[in-house]
């Protein structure tokens, strides 16, 4: 029988003989079972089945009505019938905890509660995990746990650095503020370097050297009014670099580091790379950027990039990145300040040590094995292939180092020099307009907007879709199952208060 | 709920005939033993035959009977009727089956198989067999669904609450059963009436 074709279903049929359709729906199933053949064959397929069924009879039964004094007398059957009871029980006056805990939903229920609860601790647990690697992502280095740049700002007790006001408990494995996780080996200087470097105790070693170049170079660090008694002002500060870096051989470590920071193990200092941005609201421009290059000046620092742009509906902005010594970073920007009024303004530092402890230690290595090599040749090579294999060699070793030095001066003056991003903006003032703009080019530029609007509104109703929808279905699906279950609940209660009133 | 008081004349046995099952109980609740002895003639056959169907030895399902009674006794203080008595009574005579059945798959694994019909009742015992055979075909959800309906005589809602199912999954089970048992009876139904 085609179900379509019928506006009742087969169960439906089934349903109305069995009494359980009644009203309206029960009067127009009866109409049309006397119109349907087939439905009324099915009807009468279910009438004659049941005729069948009752072909199996049972032998009339023979019990004796328990008593109240038979239950007494039976033992036994007290102590079956007394760990049944409490579960058969449909409803007890006082509900105990164990009759409580019989039933299913509060299972399914506490399921429900206990799977939301481990969700929530894996995803609140990885949110932490994620917190607390973000400095170490940002360096490149994974065991490197501690902000230098926090440890620099506010020195604690030794070995007892706060990571994002976090307090850090001191393993061992920790020297110099730097957390290096369980199992991880101290090498050298201590300096933790990426797991992926098989290194071997002569890089261990040039990195222990290393270190200790730094360390003199910390003793030998100088103060500012030093500086400036030692560098006068050259008047062009390109010159002024050219000269610092010239003043940074391959073998002699920078005498100025970013930040010193007075650490638990002075034997490892701490390069850092400081970057700050400031926007500023000046009335006028041009006498800002003049007081601008003068500041610049005064503070041995430089122009990298300076660009200035005119709106006819907006006043002037000039956005320059400077860059200054980073021990004049802190003066430089306190006379930033004073060219305007301050808006936003950023600080920031990243932590180089460790890589420039590594790029030192290969950087000797290679050195050394440069000058074996060199050995090699005036010494031991004869034959001409040989020469041949010891040059190409040589050739790739100089090569590497050229690079590895040219390297180690952009990271010595990445920190010897700190960055400033400087947004300047004029006070505008804007002019009368006393003829406004025709009509059509205001409906045009309505029309414009409108269609800009629409095209972001569309845009921001798919990204919200594209954020929330993943969760949003997690949820549903999550949640489908228990609410689906207790709206099952919900229905057989409903029908059994149903039942229950119509047989009272 | 009916509010039974003591003062109401609930002890004569035609007025106990014409009470309810529910206010039979609650009467019986109240320390009228007649209400029982009412209660336990109108079911004591019902609840015979619903374990006279599903276990093989008459004995046992007699026992079970018994105990199905002497359960509601001892239930009598906690009843409340939340739902029919039926399906009350029915739920502890399902729960002391799937007991017993339990434990007859420890002791033997064949001993709960259905029962066999009434041999005394020589007329009906080759459609009472045809019957069965083609019921123990079915799945055991879809069987006890069929039983309850066409023998124990509960509706839907009563079958729904006794084995915690929505009553839409009762009513598709049910006819999935019936037209499972349709096909099941029809090959064997010749076979069956041609033997004598």
């Amino acid at each position: 029988m085609s179900v379509e074709l019928h506006e009742f279903r087969p169960e439906e049929v089934m349903a109305y003989l069995d009494g359980e359709i009644i009203g309206e729906r029960a009067l127009a199933l009866a109409d049309h079972l006397e119109q349907c053949t087939d439905c009324s064959s099915l009807a009468d397929d279910f009438c004659a089945l049941s005729q069948q069924l009752v072909g199996w009879k049972v032998e009339p039964a023979n019990l004796e009505q328990p008593s109240m004094a038979s239950m007494a007398v039976s033992q036994d059957d007290e102590a079956r019938v007394e760990a049944l009871a409490p579960k058969i029980s449909l409803s007890s006056p006082g509900t105990t905890w164990r009759s409580f805990l019989q039933r299913p939903w509060v299972w399914h229920l506490a399921s429900g509660f206990a799977v939301v609860l481990v969700v929530s601790l894996a995803f609140i647990s990885r949110q932490s995990l994620l917190h607390v690697k973000a400095p170490s992502s940002q360096t490149g280095k994974p065991v490197v746990t501690v902000s230098t740049e926090v440890a620099a700002l506010s020195p604690n007790e030794p070995g007892e650095h706060s990571i994002f006001n976090l307090p850090v408990r001191k393993s061992p494995g920790a020297t110099n503020g730097l957390h290096m996780p369980p199992g991880s080996r101290a090498r050298g200087n201590s300096v933790p370097v990426d797991g992926a470097d098989a290194v071997d105790n002569s890089v261990n070693a040039t990195r222990a050297a290393a270190a200790e170049e730094m360390s003199k170079a910390l003793a030998e660090f100088q103060r500012p009014d030093k500086l400036s008694e030692k560098q006068p002002v050259k008047g062009k500060n390109s010159i002024d670099f050219t000269l610092r870096n010239s003043q940074m051989s391959r073998d002699v470590p920078p005498s100025i580091w970013g930040v010193p920071t007075p650490g638990p193990n002075p034997a490892a200092p701490q390069m850092i790379e400081r970057t700050a941005s400031l926007s500023l609201t000046v009335k006028g421009l041009d006498s800002a950027r003049t007081t601008l290059e003068e500041i610049v000046r005064q503070h041995y620092g430089y122009f990298a990039e300076l660009n200035t742009e005119g709106q006819s509906e907006a006043g002037r902005t000039l956005a320059a990145s400077l860059r200054v010594p980073a021990v004049e970073l802190d003066a430089t920007l306190a006379e930033l300040r004073k060219l305007g009024q301050p808006g936003e303004e950023k600080q920031g530092g990243e932590e180089v040590s460790a890589q420039y402890v590594d790029l030192k230690a290969r950087l000797d290595n290679a050195r050394h094995t440069e000058k074996r090599l060199t050995e090699l040749l005036a010494k031991r090579a004869a034959k001409l292939n040989e020469v041949l294999e010891v040059e190409r060699e040589l050739a790739g070793t100089r090569e590497e180092i050229e690079r590895m030095e040219a390297q180690q001066r952009n990271m010595e003056g990445q920190v010897f020099y700190a960055s400033i991003d400087l947004k300047l903006r004029e006070d505008y003032k804007p002019a009368l307009n006393l003829a406004p703009p025709a009509a059509g080019t205001r409906m045009r530029n309505a029309l414009v907007d409108g269609y800009h609007t629409a095209v972001d509104s569309a845009l921001d109703v798919l990204l919200f879709v594209l954020q929330a929808g993943p969760s949003t279905l997690f949820w549903l699906l999550l949640l489908f199952f228990p609410a689906r279950w207790g709206w099952r609940k919900l229905r057989v209660v409903a029908a059994q208060k149903q039942s229950l009133a119509g047989a009272l | 709920m009916p509010q039974v008081g003591p003062n109401q004349p609930i002890g004569e046995p035609a007025a106990l005939a014409a009470m309810t099952d529910e206010r039979l109980m609650l009467v019986f609740r109240l320390g009228n033993s007649e209400a029982f002895s009412e209660l336990f003639r109108r079911f004591s056959s019902p609840v015979y035959g619903f374990f006279r169907r599903r276990l093989e030895n008459p004995s046992r399902a007699e026992e079970l009977a018994q105990e199905t009674f002497v359960a509601v006794l001892r239930g009598i203080e906690r009843y409340e009727p939340r739902a029919t008595f039926r399906t009350y009574l029915y739920g502890i005579a399902m729960r002391i089956l799937m007991a017993e059945r339990r434990k007859s798959a420890r002791r033997e694994p064949s001993a709960s198989a259905a029962a066999t019909p009434d041999t005394s009742a020589d007329s009906c015992i080759d459609a009472a067999i045809w019957v069965q055979r083609a019921i123990d075909q079915l799945d055991a959800d879809h069987r006890d669904i069929l039983l309850l309906r066409e023998y124990e005589q509960l509706t839907y809602d009563e079958i729904a609450a006794l084995l915690r199912l929505p009553v839409n999954t009762v009513r598709s089970r049910l006819f999935r059963a019936r037209t499972a048992l349709k096909a099941f009876l029809l090959p064997l139904g010749p076979e069956v009436r041609n033997e004598p």
